[in-house]
């Protein structure tokens, strides 16, 4: 767990970072996102102490690092920098090896075998590439060297400073991917930085937007996209930046929240009149404590003309009804509404509780939301 | 064609003081060298580190570079007496400004992002300098040491001037006794020295070029 308290950077009289106070959390991704010059790379290199705060403290698991060794410190924080970090008087070999030979804690061949390791982690074949110079792989693989290089002293905390940006697209993407998966399976302790959000939303677990020095915004991608702190952050999060992401708009967000019910105990013309006065095709059949039991359409009483008006929906309602969860998202909903061409399905939480309704209407709102000049998303 | 065969018949019947001479040359020139290197690259350090010394260090060896070497001598003599101290301490202070210049042009030529990179990951300021600033600049601090070292070649044969011996004794006699074969004995043999030293500075030049920078030619 890292833990900025009151930290403050000055150059002469010129405020870069201003008393900024806020935790990362222990094997979580952080991203620090802002424009060029809002203190972002600055804050991440107070980290490594690159740059001493004017004031202000950082505490890593409890210790203020201001009284830590630099040297020390800095060999359990990994580092990645833009490609141009590696040495390129060295082997790629030399290069991840540089910080554990120094240390000597290891024998030769431990070491080797760690290198090893973590060249096949970052996906490059040992056996070609161990002994070959930076200047002789791609950029992509230079920064995979970068990244193998950071995790050679098993730090718990790795600093990463727009590793990322100097990379043509495709590689780009392949790297984030790469670092996600990365991720889930090590959980360290990640700061990132970068300017774009694209980055910043596939990548993160937790955004801290910053500008002019001060944090605007420091929360999940998702919680960021949906309640904007500002406009300045909805503005730098993009106006329709929830439709390149769909995976975050959940069905929580957009479902019916009060859809129309009944008991299992009322009659077949009751329920008609209802449907009739609410003016909806369908009702949900559930108890006093709202589990959901079934669903009952009006089509299906329509197809049962000659039967007894009078017996109660229970006998009659279609009870193993496709439902949706909470958190899923969209594009899980569009997928079931396709599957099973449905109308309406019913959201439920864990406990088969009803929560909300989404119907084909509904999702048409919401798709349409995109298209229309609407400043609430949801 | 007669002037030529004379020469080498002149050249074969002095063969032995030549070789006395040859190695008199050799060792005044290796010795100051290395005296320049062992006082040139830790100036040039140092000049690096401490930024308020660049301009007087690189001031005085200019102001040293300028002044006319056999004056320089002269200079020297009522101090250090005549011999080879005067000699070598002469081509030393020659020898300081292209070494000095160059290591300290070549460190600080280093990539800014590569030493931020090795502070950021841990190194000393001693282990970037010996691991990493010192093999970047090698290159750079090796082409001053070739310009110090064929320049050296030359101003040793002053050194005959006070009495230190090498090819510039058999240049001045030669002259003191219009003994054209006698000059040229001196004079070819520091020709092809100083050719056969670029040529040494070169291959040692390229042998401690990393290989990073061989590459950028291409």
């Amino acid at each position: 767990m890292i833990t900025f308290d009151k930290i403050t950077k000055k150059y002469d009289q010129h405020l870069v970072v201003s008393d900024i106070s806020f935790e990362i959390q222990k094997g979580e991704m952080v991203v620090l996102i802002g424009e060029s010059g809002c203190g972002k790379t600055t804050l991440l290199k107070i980290i490594n102490r690159l740059i001493k705060p004017s004031s202000g403290n950082v505490y890593i698991n409890g210790e203020n690092i201001l009284k830590k060794d630099v040297i020390e410190l800095r060999r359990n924080i990994g580092y990645v920098i833009q490609q141009t970090g590696l040495f390129p008087h060295m082997t790629v070999r030399e290069n991840i090896e540089i910080i554990p030979r120094l240390q000597k804690k290891k024998d030769k061949a431990d070491i080797l075998n760690k290198t090893i390791e973590l060249m096949e982690m970052v996906g490059l074949k040992p056996e070609q590439y161990l002994e070959r110079y930076p200047f002789q792989l791609s950029g992509g693989q230079q920064q995979r060297v970068g990244v193998a290089r950071a995790f050679a002293c098993d730090p718990d905390v790795i600093l990463m400073d727009e590793p990322f940006s100097a990379l043509d697209p495709i590689t780009r993407v392949q790297l984030q991917d790469e670092l996600v998966e990365l991720q889930s399976k090590l959980k360290k302790t990640i700061v990132f930085v970068t300017h774009d959000m694209d980055e910043a939303v596939k990548i993160a677990d937790r955004i801290c937007l910053i500008d002019k020095g001060r944090i605007v915004q420091y929360d999940t991608v998702e919680e960021i996209m949906k309640n904007p702190a500002n406009e300045f952050v909805s503005e730098f999060m993009g106006a329709n930046r929830i439709w390149s992401s769909p995976e975050y708009i959940k069905a929580k967000d957009i479902m019916i929240k009060n859809p129309v019910c009944v008991s299992p105990d009322t009659t077949v013309l009751r329920s008609m009149e209802r449907m009739r006065f609410q003016k909806v095709d369908s009702l949900l059949v559930t108890d006093k404590e709202k589990h959901l039991l079934g669903l009952i359409r009006a089509k299906t009483i329509q197809a049962k003309a000659q039967m007894d008006k009078n017996i109660a929906v229970s006998e009659i309602m279609q009870s193993d009804i496709e439902k949706i969860s909470p958190e899923d998202n969209i594009v899980m909903i569009l997928d079931i509404f396709n599957m099973h061409s449905l109308s309406a399905v019913p959201v439920v939480d864990e406990n088969n509780v009803l929560q909300g309704l989404i119907t084909k209407s509904s999702l048409l709102t919401t798709l349409s939301q995109q298209y229309l000049d609407t400043p609430e998303v949801m | 064609m007669e002037f030529l065969t004379g020469f080498i018949h002149y050249a074969s019947a002095h063969r032995a003081d030549m070789l006395i001479r040859t190695l008199e040359h050799i060792q005044l020139t290796l010795f100051s060298i290395i005296v320049a290197i062992l006082i040139g690259v830790p100036l040039g350090i140092l000049i690096t580190y401490i930024k308020a010394l660049q301009k007087p260090v690189l001031g005085f060896a200019n102001v040293m570079q300028a002044v006319p070497s056999i004056a320089l001598l002269g200079f020297l003599v009522p101090f250090l007496g005549i011999g080879e101290k005067p000699a070598v301490f002469m081509v030393v202070v020659y020898s300081l400004l292209p070494i000095v210049k160059n290591t300290a042009t070549g460190l600080s030529s280093v990539n800014a992002d590569v030493i931020e990179a090795s502070k950021g990951i841990g190194m000393t300021n001693f282990q970037i300098l010996a691991r990493v600033k010192l093999p970047l600049s090698l290159p750079v601090m090796m082409a001053g040491i070739r310009i110090s070292a064929v320049t050296s070649v030359g101003l040793v044969t002053l050194a005959a001037f006070i009495g230190a011996g090498g090819f510039g004794y058999l240049i001045y006699s030669g002259i003191r006794t219009a003994t054209s074969y006698q000059i040229l004995l001196g004079a070819v043999p520091a020709c092809i020295l100083a050719l056969i030293v670029d040529f040494l500075g070169a291959v040692v030049e390229r042998i401690v070029t990393p290989a990073c920078f061989k590459q950028t030619g291409k």
